[in-house]
């Protein structure tokens, strides 16, 4: 029998592998298409007068911009307040982003190592693509765009794992500058916010409450994860076991890195 | 200028298209299921968008063979697929492939790996979803297909090592070179003879539960 398996195994390996070069190269030319239609389709929508309304976890919530901007706007007052709110806003956000550039510690990658500068290993976020937020006028689920995969992780070396912490995601910016400016228990704020916010409005369709729940479940997954590197940089290693024996038997992205945290806290 | 629509082609023309290896008409096939799956992927609830992909890719290789072998098949211009149950038309190809990700959903469930209840789906037995994926008339057809199964099951590494052993026919040092996670000869021959291992102790668990030998 055994010999039998061998040659099923280098059968399926063949047959497998076949299958997943082509569909490989379909999967990117039908994100590409549907990248292509979701900036088009968006455009279309943005002409709609029902513009969805969607409760949105914390984290990802960005400013919406007006449907219908209208003939002679600008003579609205309303107008002109919320243009120079935003325009303050602008300011404020420049300002908040020059003083934390030029306060945080020199550093590309959110490294959960023993601070080695010396490391050889790539950031992970360097080259990645983010995962891509879905701002409120792209929640038509039938229009969401794809979330590209991930590429192959330089993984650690073998003698001492390390864990990086990928960030870049632009759901989650505020978080991740905290956590890099070395502020995690204020990132864990945010992070159990998010984590709490998860009110769905049951006046929305079936449909978009399903998607609004798989939506809430990716979010959550990735959440846990700062949780726990919240947790580990804050020195709170107990809670942060606690998060992680559970997480780590969760199938996805982080879960090798996951592991890797676990076996260095439990060490 | 407006670009002219696309094609459509039956249910029927998509079955012969795998079987006679015509790639416009695969891919054709490719995009409408990815398509619907994309739109219903809220439906998977606990999966992360990485786990998704791997459903909908497993879920996907698994109809091509049941397409490839047999199983699905055609009868005076109309799709049939054969089950443990008997043969049966197949009205709506996309139908049968929503199918098949739905009970390779709940045998993840089953697995325990993931965050959500395998409790929340209900009405379907532990058994029934692995009958529906995988038997086959001929038992060495239903062999083959749980062992590609399995082999979509191993971890991404073990799956790339292997498909470059196998597959691409590269040596071990060969390999080395391209992976440079794999620090050392020893250690990439200890990773692929464990997930061999692995992999053969998976295939032999699922042929007895499939009642095979």
């Amino acid at each position: 029998m055994s010999e039998d398996i061998d040659k099923r195994i280098e059968r399926a390996i063949r047959s497998v592998a076949s299958k997943k070069a082509e569909m490989d190269r379909w999967e990117e030319e039908w994100k590409e298409r549907e990248r292509r239609g979701g900036s088009r389709a968006a455009a279309a929508r943005a002409k709609r007068a029902d513009v969805a309304c969607t409760v949105i976890p914390a984290a990802m919530r960005v400013a919406k911009p007006s449907a219908k901007p209208g003939r002679k706007l600008w003579r609205r007052p309303f107008f002109w307040i919320s243009t120079g709110a935003a325009v303050m806003l602008i300011l404020i956000a420049g300002i908040s982003f020059t003083w934390f550039s030029d306060n945080a510690p020199e550093k590309n990658t959110y490294d959960m190592v023993p601070r080695d500068r010396n490391s050889s290993h790539s950031p992970l976020g360097s080259s990645e693509t983010p995962v891509e937020a879905a701002a409120p006028d792209e929640l038509e689920y039938d229009q969401a765009e794809p979330v590209a995969a991930a590429p192959p992780e330089a993984a650690p070396a073998e003698s001492e794992p390390a864990v990086v912490f990928r960030g870049g995601s632009t759901d989650f910016s505020e978080i991740v500058g905290l956590m890099e400016s070395g502020k995690p228990d204020k990132a864990l704020i945010l992070i159990d916010e998010a984590l709490a916010d998860t009110v769905i409005d049951p006046d929305m369709t079936p449909e978009r409450i399903e998607y609004q729940r798989g939506l809430i479940a990716d979010q959550r997954y990735e959440l846990l994860w700062l949780k726990i590197n919240a947790l580990y940089e804050s020195g709170r290693h107990a809670e942060a076991v606690d998060l992680l024996k559970t997480y780590c038997r969760t199938e996805g992205e982080h879960q090798k890195e996951a592991k890797a945290l676990l076996k260095k806290i439990k060490k | 200028m407006a670009r002219p629509p696309l094609r459509q082609y039956s249910d029927a023309e998509v079955v012969e298209a795998y079987r006679s290896g015509d790639k416009k008409v695969q891919q054709y096939w490719y995009d409408k299921c990815r398509s619907h799956f994309f739109m219903r992927r809220a439906q998977y609830k606990g999966l992360g968008d990485y786990v998704c992909d791997e459903l909908f890719q497993d879920s996907f290789i698994l109809l091509w063979e049941k397409m490839e072998g047999g199983q699905v098949y055609l009868l005076d211009g109309t799709v049939h697929a054969t089950s443990r149950k008997g043969d049966s038309e197949v009205p709506d190809l996309v139908k049968y492939f929503m199918g098949i990700v739905g009970n390779k959903y709940l045998e993840l469930l089953h697995s325990g790996r993931f965050m959500a209840q395998y409790n929340e789906r209900t009405g379907v037995s532990g058994e029934d979803f692995f009958e529906e994926l995988y038997w086959d008339e001929d038992p060495e057809v239903e062999k083959d297909r749980i062992v590609s199964q399995c082999l979509l099951a191993l971890p991404k590494s073990c799956l790339e090592i292997l498909t470059l052993f196998y597959y691409e026919r590269k040596s071990l040092e060969e390999i080395l070179a391209a992976r440079p996670e794999n620090n050392t000869y020893n250690g990439l021959k200890t990773r692929k003879s464990k997930c061999i291992s692995n992999l053969k102790k998976h295939i032999t668990k699922s042929f007895a539960k499939a009642g095979l030998r």
